[in-house]
């Protein structure tokens, strides 16, 4: 009981973070609040119904390559013009860009929900540490760890991760430095983009239907995790988001019954009682400055 | 030996301000000032307070638009070029308040600052694992950047405008806020650094003491005009300087 509630706590935990830090990534890096960030979670959820007959990794890739494309595109038609606008101007143009993709989704492929049917081996439960866990619970489990330590890797150990991280913290200062933004900003978006196939192949899974909309609630989820965080940390927004989802998955089994529909009324509320006491986030340090 | 027999690659070069001047609600903060920091030598640019040092340094870097005057490398002039571009040209200032990239440790602050500069990860490692050693940031390396004392912070800021490679290094006071031993120390491991790549540095400080001990060439400022310039040596026995820097002390 205890290992199947941590599998699954853990592993909601695991996939919000990874929402989380595709959102602070790029408002790090570029002052950018994406709201865009859901179609891409439905750029990747899309491949993964139009591939849902071929075999399960190989559609996880093709939502890899759809959402990076949708990633890479919209940095270059809709963000780079305005890579020196204000964040309020970006923001306005990710709401601009996510429902543009949006109405077209729902124009084109996607007028109404379509059914994808999980994966048999999905469904499945095995034993794991003495306990009884879904497959799904697993996999959520491991992919986002796996990917969660790949951004970790990435971000600590290669010369493209301190560049990042350093334009994610002052861009003015990096790019003085030198770090050039030609690099860093797509690649934020590369990165961001595998953040979120990986996250639409879970979610996916997990609720066996892709619809038009479906990108809103993950996007908001980031958005929340890494305003919970601290905006500017990634590890904060990690952190953050990784907390929201094991709150929920928390509230889920120990709520009773009649009041599990009320279950982000108690999420939020926590939320916001955390945001009074650090209005900065958990995570978000003070900038250093010495006069 | 000189520095530039150690560095054939990169010819010695010379930034020079001719005539340079600035004035704020019509106080001359600079006025008329010509000075010239040549690559691999270490200028210390003194004065009293107020006397124009910072301003100066400001007009080199292009933080301010000089209204009288020229600035130039060698022969080009980059008088109108914006602080990023001269940087672009190898103009690199500190500032006094050190600004670093708190959630980086110090060593990934300068390696993103030589990964900057266009070198190559184990280039960049290497040089980085240099400045490191030279300016005594060793014990702290793996540290947080926002973890540092004030007097570290600044340190690892010019470490990191190193790491750039910089053919021009301004630096405002950077060793404010140390006792003089120390600050002694940081400036003749900065000196050490920029001999061997060649590098001019121009050096704002209020301590006659330091500066006479480090610098190759001094410069002193009082109310924007440039008093005397020189040879720390020569300098010192100046009566003009006497009267106006250690004078004010008795």
């Amino acid at each position: 009981m205890i290992i199947e509630f941590l599998v699954n706590a853990v592993g909601l935990g695991a996939l919000y973070a990874l929402l989380t830090i595709g959102v602070a990534l790029l408002f790090g890096v570029l002052g950018l609040m994406n709201f865009a960030y859901g179609e891409l979670i439905l750029a990747g959820a899309f491949a993964m119904y139009l591939f849902r007959d071929q075999p399960w990794p190989f559609a996880v890739l093709m939502a890899i390559l759809f959402s990076v494309v949708v990633a890479v595109v919209s940095e270059r038609l809709a963000f780079h013009p305005l890579r020196d606008a204000d964040p309020v101007t970006l923001m306005i143009a990710s709401f601009a860009v996510s429902l543009a993709l949006q109405s077209v989704a729902r124009m084109t492929v996607l007028p109404r929900t379509k059914g994808v049917p999980p994966e048999s081996f999905l469904s499945h439960r095995i034993e794991f540490l003495g306990a009884d866990v879904s497959v799904l619970d697993l996999l959520t489990l491991g992919l986002c760890g796996v990917m969660l330590l790949g951004v970790a890797w990435l971000m600590g150990r290669t010369s493209l991760g301190i560049q990042l991280r350093a334009a994610a913290e002052d861009f003015r200062m990096a790019s003085s430095l030198g770090v050039k933004a030609n690099l860093v900003i797509p690649a934020a978006f590369v990165i961001v983009g595998v953040l979120s196939a990986v996250g639409a192949a879970v979610l996916v899974a997990r609720q066996g239907s892709v619809s038009a909309e479906m990108g809103l609630q993950p996007m908001l989820i980031g958005v929340i995790g890494a305003v919970l965080g601290g905006m500017s940390s990634l590890k904060g927004a990690a952190l953050g988001g990784f907390l929201l989802g094991a709150a929920t998955a928390l509230l889920e089994s120990l709520l009773p019954t009649d009041l599990i529909a009320f279950r982000d009324a108690f999420l939020f509320s926590a939320l916001i009682a955390v945001l009074v006491v650090r209005p900065q986030g958990l995570l978000s340090g003070t900038k250093v400055r010495v006069s | 030996m000189t520095a530039t027999d150690l560095n054939p690659t990169r010819r010695s070069s010379v930034l020079r301000m001719a005539g340079g001047g600035i004035h704020f609600d019509g106080v001359k903060a600079v006025d008329g000032v010509t000075i010239e920091v040549r690559s691999g030598e270490v200028l210390g640019l003194i004065g009293p307070n107020g006397s124009g040092k910072t301003s100066t340094l400001n007009l080199l870097s292009g933080m301010l638009k000089a209204s009288a005057g020229s600035i130039s490398i060698d022969d080009q002039d980059i008088t109108r070029l914006s602080m990023r571009q001269r940087a672009r040209r190898g103009v690199v200032r500190t500032f006094q308040s050190g600004r670093v990239f708190g959630r980086l440790t110090v060593w990934e602050n300068v390696e993103a600052a030589a990964l900057g500069g266009g070198l190559r990860r184990p280039a960049a490692r290497a040089l980085t694992a240099e400045i490191i050693e030279e300016l005594g940031l060793e014990p702290v390396a793996h540290d947080l950047a926002q973890q540092l004392t004030a007097g570290r912070v600044r340190t690892a800021a010019i470490a990191r405008a190193l790491a750039t490679g910089p053919r021009f290094l301004l630096l405002d006071e950077p060793a404010a806020g140390q006792n003089e031993s120390e600050a002694v120390e940081l400036i003749t491991a900065i000196r050490g650094f920029a001999q061997r790549r060649d590098c001019g540095v121009l050096l704002v400080e209020h301590d006659m003491s330091v500066v006479m001990g480090t610098c190759d060439r001094l410069h002193v400022l009082d109310s924007g005009r440039t008093v005397v310039e020189g040879e720390p040596a020569t300098v010192r026995s100046d009566p003009r300087v006497i009267e106006i820097y250690f004078g004010k002390r008795h």
